[in-house]
């Protein structure tokens, strides 16, 4: 009888603890403070799609309780402790608030006294995001890799799936990395990632057909490495990298990712052709991109000669690290006869790196990163994004966007109204994605952290999110078919002078 | 001898019991403590989920908040033993064990201990979290679950195939992803005991091929839809520690196959302790028991049978093997006691550990013993005086002083991107520690990050045993400006003026970070500017030698050079016949036993090594004189 008596109690108080957390009341006494509240993540004075998943945030500073409220007109959500919105009552919200404001009140207690902190707004706009995005979760580390995941986190709500773990082949000394996971279109039934090392290949999706592809071939320098899938061609440029990396002793950045050579190539994936469009031996070509008209391929190259007395490529670059400056170029293409122009500059920063392009669906933006040098801008603190008016030919650095710290890799929605973005904005060292809207003139609102169901995950969650990549709907497909594919043998390229049509 | 026969059941493998936690307080002390180092325990709803995405998470997760006991080790082994005594409560109970067989449930403890006492390096490198309880936890909830089987055959009377069918399913279904591969043990032991059970041949043999088949299939079944992140090669032995360094070392699976052997050996020899089938419990044995009128020590044994003799038999033989394999090195331990003494900042305890050196010590030890005085400012007069070497680690791989105190040195020696490298290097091939995080956190405070360091620190903050450390931390990472000033990391801070290059260690931590030192000639600093002519002496490197003396002397004119200086510039100058090297501040003592050194090394001249040595090292073996000629170290360190 006793024990029944508390478990009844225990069970009481936890459907307590669930009914009280997002049920709580605001303080009718308080004190009132002309100052934003300190809260994890940042989310004040932000601006989100409409059917973006619940925003939570907890108070960033030391007190005994805090009580939050998100208000529109007669609606309003009040937690205790964390925010942390019902998904149900969050839609109401987002619903009643689009095109307008959430009143945001945070209130917390200190020594038993309640602080009314200065209210924001957070500005739900009509313009929705893609519901899904991809990313690769990895630990920011230099050399070792054990698990990786290719996942995939649906932006309207928090769940999240994996779409393909390296653990299903890799084991032990027979390891397996995985990376550059891209889509055509923002397409989730047509993309590609590679894998490395054990059952290594570059794995092929299209609208349900899978294939293995070995692309290594004695007349380019490595596998495909950085893709651009065509937008309607089944036509994927490749850069080919020969990647090192070395280590600073005391400089914050850690760590330099440099090239020692680099190309690009043009992959035909129903003939299984490849051939090189850009392989001078002076240049280091890095970082395709389509246009969504696709009749122009963006990358950057850095221009470097080789010192011949240093016998060692990697050695030469280490030694001028900091001098390799990359610009970007375009090229016109032929969707026909699939024949690739010559090149043309577009962008040459003064004693600065400008990396991986991304043009707007609408044509009009350039979007890229730029940092002091190098090639890994994920690595680089400085690193910033920088925007090219395609219309006008003005350069401006993001301002409204950047932070102090790292960012980097970077996406269009697929209506542009959206950018996502890699920040390592809140620790330094762990990648999170950002979000940010852009308007008719192309600016862009205050950039918000993704959502999760705890507002803390991020502080305790010890992977990066790595290349986030939108979608129109989840991948499809199964990892373990992924698994078996790659655990089979791959299909061979055949090295041609010039694509057939 | 009527006493003796009193004494109740338990008492034997109680006392074992209560021998066992002696010896492994006594002697394993640092070792526990490292486990609990080289372990993490979070408590957070996304550390649970993270354990429960593999099979057997909940097993990993449970052993993991054991484990952490060990920061107290008594506490650690306490709950250990508490373990091994439910295991062999459980043991007599589902078995029906009776006393004079009693000592056999002693062996899987032994064998268990084993497993934990054999690990010796293997604590770096091992992947399975909670190693030290998960093997004792798994085995007592196979145990556990044999019991609950037994009682349902005996009790249940009523669509008995059907049940215990059902219940064999159950517990692969729910075991499986709890247990891992202790899930299926216990199905696969439900399938092998239903024979002895159960009279109905048929019964059995649909009980059985229950078991076998869902123990063969249910693991494909949840690898296909359910864990994403095990490989195949795993699914059936998820949860057993995985021996592997480029080639699996098999010999250390030995002690969970005789525990394997030890539950098929119960399960199947019939002997007077079993249980009747249908419940039949015997009690005859119990009738003898209380019959019995011994009054001497022979009638004692031949009263508690051949049964008690075989018994203690077993239980010796386990316990020679136990000692066999009790990993005992004493270079292992003395790093241990080195790394659990600055762990807590106690320098002068990591130089009383020095002096209990009796073999040839590893690089780790000398490079400890060297930060222990460079901590204490007595490196320059004291740093020969305790035993010198190289040994490899007693390990049957490859396993280097970067892999076992990497971080930690570099961490003191004021490199923080190379310390923070290495535990972010082996948190991900090795999984997530507390000294990882520890050391995470330690170098970015120095290193200015104070926003990382938080995020290691709050990770640490979940912790039972780490988290006063981490809120003391946090205070740094508030008030950066103290960092200067405090007794841990005031050291830290005048070491931290290395040139900044592109480059890497090689896995080589002490010849990185000596060829730093030296490649450095930074004069701001008297404490960075002793280390890099210490790493001078190291590396013997006398062009390197003089230019930092000669920056040191002009910077610092006044500081008296310490005595290992004093010898290797007494010894550089006659080398190269420099002639004002009367007029250098060496002292008359280092003249003399220069001049001692140079007879006696003249007298031996052509001799070998072994016999220049013995005679030398006595006398001069505490000098540098004896370290520039006589010790050569390959660069593996």
């Amino acid at each position: 009888m006793h024990i029944q008596k508390h478990t009844y109690i225990f069970l009481y108080s936890i459907i307590l603890l669930f009914l009280a957390a997002c049920s709580a009341k605001l303080p009718t006494e308080y004190d009132e403070k002309n100052e934003l509240p300190k809260i994890y993540p940042d989310y004040a004075g932000v601006t989100i799609p409409v059917n973006i998943a619940p925003l939570t945030f907890e108070l960033d500073e030391e007190a005994e309780k805090m009580v939050a409220r998100y208000k529109v007109g007669d609606i309003e959500i009040i937690c205790a402790d964390k925010m942390q919105p019902d998904i149900d009552d969050w839609r109401e919200l987002t619903s009643a608030a689009e095109g307008k404001d959430i009143q945001v009140d945070v209130f917390a207690r200190h020594n038993g006294r309640w602080t009314h902190y200065r209210p924001f707004s957070i500005t739900v706009s009509p313009d929705s995001i893609d519901p899904w995005l991809s990313f690769r979760l990895i630990p920011p580390s230099y050399v070792s890799y054990e698990a990786l995941t290719i996942s995939q986190r649906c932006l309207e709500s928090y769940d999240e799936s994996v779409i393909y773990d390296n653990m299903l082949c890799g084991f032990e000394v027979d390891g397996q990395c995985i990376n550059c996971h891209n889509y055509q279109q923002y397409n989730p039934e047509r993309m590609q990632f590679h894998a490395r090392e054990h059952c290594g290949g570059t794995v092929i999706a299209y609208d349900g057909q899978m294939k293995k592809v070995n692309m290594k071939n004695d007349s380019i320098i490595s596998a495909g490495v950085y893709p651009a899938w065509h937008p309607w061609l089944k036509l994927i440029v490749y850069s080919t990298n020969h990647t090192n990396q070395s280590f600073f002793t005391t400089s914050h950045d850690k760590i330099e990712v440099y090239d020692s050579e680099s190309d690009l190539i043009a992959y035909d994936i129903d003939k299984d052709e490849v051939t090189n469009i850009e392989n001078r031996d002076d240049e280091l070509e890095v970082f395709p991109t389509w246009t969504p008209d696709g009749r122009t391929l963006y990358y950057s190259s850095a221009q470097f000669i080789r010192d011949p007395s240093i016998e060692e490529s990697a050695t030469d670059i280490i030694a001028h690290y900091d001098s390799l400056h990359y610009y970007i170029y375009r090229k016109s293409f032929d969707p026909e006869s699939k024949l690739f122009g010559p090149r043309e500059l577009v962008f040459k920063a003064e004693k600065a790196s400008a990396l991986l392009p991304r043009i707007s669906p609408d044509g009009r933006f350039l979007l890229f990163s730029l940092a002091d040098h190098g090639v890994f801008h994920i690595w680089h603190h400085d690193a910033d994004l920088w925007m090219m008016d395609l219309q006008t030919g003005k350069v401006r650095t993001l301002d409204e966007v950047n932070s102090p710290d790292t960012e980097s890799y970077h996406t269009w929605s697929s209506n542009g109204k959206w950018i996502v973005f890699s920040s390592r904005r809140d620790d330094g060292m762990y990648t999170r994605p950002f979000f940010a809207h852009i308007d008719k003139e192309g600016h862009f609102s205050k950039p918000f952290e993704l959502p999760t169901a705890d507002p803390d995950y991020h502080r305790q969650f010890l992977r990066s999110y790595n290349i986030p990549e939108l979608m129109r709907g989840p991948v499809p497909y199964d990892p373990h078919d992924f698994a078996r594919l790659l655990k089979g043998d791959g299909v061979s390229v055949k090295y041609v002078q010039q694509l057939s049509k | 001898m009527k006493k003796l026969k009193n004494i109740p059941s338990f008492t034997l493998p109680v006392l074992a019991l209560v021998a066992i936690a002696c010896l492994l307080l006594s002697f394993e002390s640092d070792f526990l403590w490292k486990l609990q180092e080289e372990d993490l325990f979070l408590n957070s709803t996304l550390f649970f989920k993270e354990k429960m995405v593999e099979p057997g998470g909940f097993l990993t997760w449970i052993s993991t908040w054991f484990t952490q006991f060990f920061f107290l080790p008594w506490v650690g082994v306490l709950l250990l033993c508490a373990w091994w005594l439910l295991l062999m409560w459980l043991l007599k109970r589902t078995f029906r064990i009776n006393s004079q067989w009693m000592p056999v449930t002693l062996i899987p403890v032994l064998l268990l201990l084993v497993t934990i006492v054999d690990t010796g390096y293997w604590v770096y490198i091992l992947k399975l979290r909670g190693h030290a309880f998960v093997a004792t936890i798994g085995t007592t909830a196979v145990v556990g679950l044999l019991w609950l089987f037994r009682v349902l055959v005996e009790r249940v009377q009523f669509k008995q195939t059907l049940l215990r069918s059902t219940f064999v399913l159950i517990t692969c279904a729910m075991g499986y992803p709890l247990l891992g591969i202790y899930g299926l043990g216990a199905t696969i032991f439900m399938a092998i005991w239903i024979w002895r059970l159960e009279k109905r041949r048929s019964a059995a043999l649909a009980i059985s091929l229950t078991g076998v088949f869902s123990a063969g299939l249910l693991p494909l079944f949840f690898y296909r839809f359910v864990y994403y992140q095990t490989n195949i090669t795993n699914i059936y032995v998820a949860k057993l520690p995985l021996y592997f360094v480029l080639e699996e070392y098999f010999s250390y699976y030995v002690p969970f196959l005789l525990l394997l052997l030890f539950f098929l050996v119960v399960l199947l020899i019939p002997n007077s302790s079993a249980p009747s089938p249908q419940g039949e419990a015997r009690k005859p044995q119990k009738q003898k028991d209380k019959a019995s009128k011994a009054t001497t020590p022979l009638s004692f044994f031949r009263e508690m049978g051949v049964g008690f003799l075989i018994s203690l038999f077993l239980l010796f033989a386990t316990a020679v093997y136990t000692c066999s394999l009790w990993y005992h090195d004493e270079n292992f331990h003395h790093e241990l006691a080195m790394q659990r003494c600055i762990d807590r900042l106690n320098w002068e305890g990591v130089l009383e550990e020095a002096k209990k050196q009796d073999a040839a010590p590893t690089r780790a030890i000398v490079m400890m013993r060297n930060l222990a005085l460079a901590r204490l400012g007595r490196q320059g007069d004291e740093m020969y005086h305790y035993k010198n070497g190289c040994k490899k680690c007693e390990a049957p791989f490859d396993i280097r002083a970067i892999n076992t105190v990497g971080s930690l040195i570099y961490y003191h020696y004021g490199m923080p991107n190379y310390s923070y490298r290495l535990e972010m290097e082996r948190g991900v091939e090795f999984g997530w520690r507390v000294e990882q995080l520890k050391y995470m956190a330690l170098s970015s405070i120095i290193n200015g990050e104070q926003k990382l360091a938080r995020k290691f620190l709050g990770l640490l903050k979940q912790t039972m045993y780490h988290n006063a450390w981490a809120d003391h931390m946090v205070e740094f990472t508030k008030h950066p400006e103290s960092i200067a000033t405090s007794s841990e990391m005031e050291f830290i801070t005048h070491m931290m003026h290395y040139n900044n290059a592109l480059t890497t260690d090689h896995n080589l931590v002490e010849k990185f970070l000596m060829l730093r030192l030296i490649g450095t000639h930074y004069t701001g600093d008297p404490i960075f500017m002793e280390q890099a002519l210490y790493a001078t002496l190291w590396a013997k490197d006398t062009d390197e030698f003089w230019a930092h003396l000669y920056n040191y002397t002009r910077r610092y004119p006044d500081r008296q050079w310490p005595i290992h200086i004093q010898e290797a510039a007494l010894l550089f100058g006659t080398m190269e016949g420099r002639r004002t090297i009367d007029q250098w501040p060496i002292s008359t003592a280092v003249r003399e036993n220069y001049q001692r050194f140079d007879q006696m090394s003249q007298r031996y001249d052509g001799m070998d090594w072994d016999i220049i040595n013995e005679a030398l090292y006595p006398a001069f073996g505490n000098t540098y004189f004896y370290d520039y000629y006589m010790t050569i170290f390959p660069a593996q360190n």
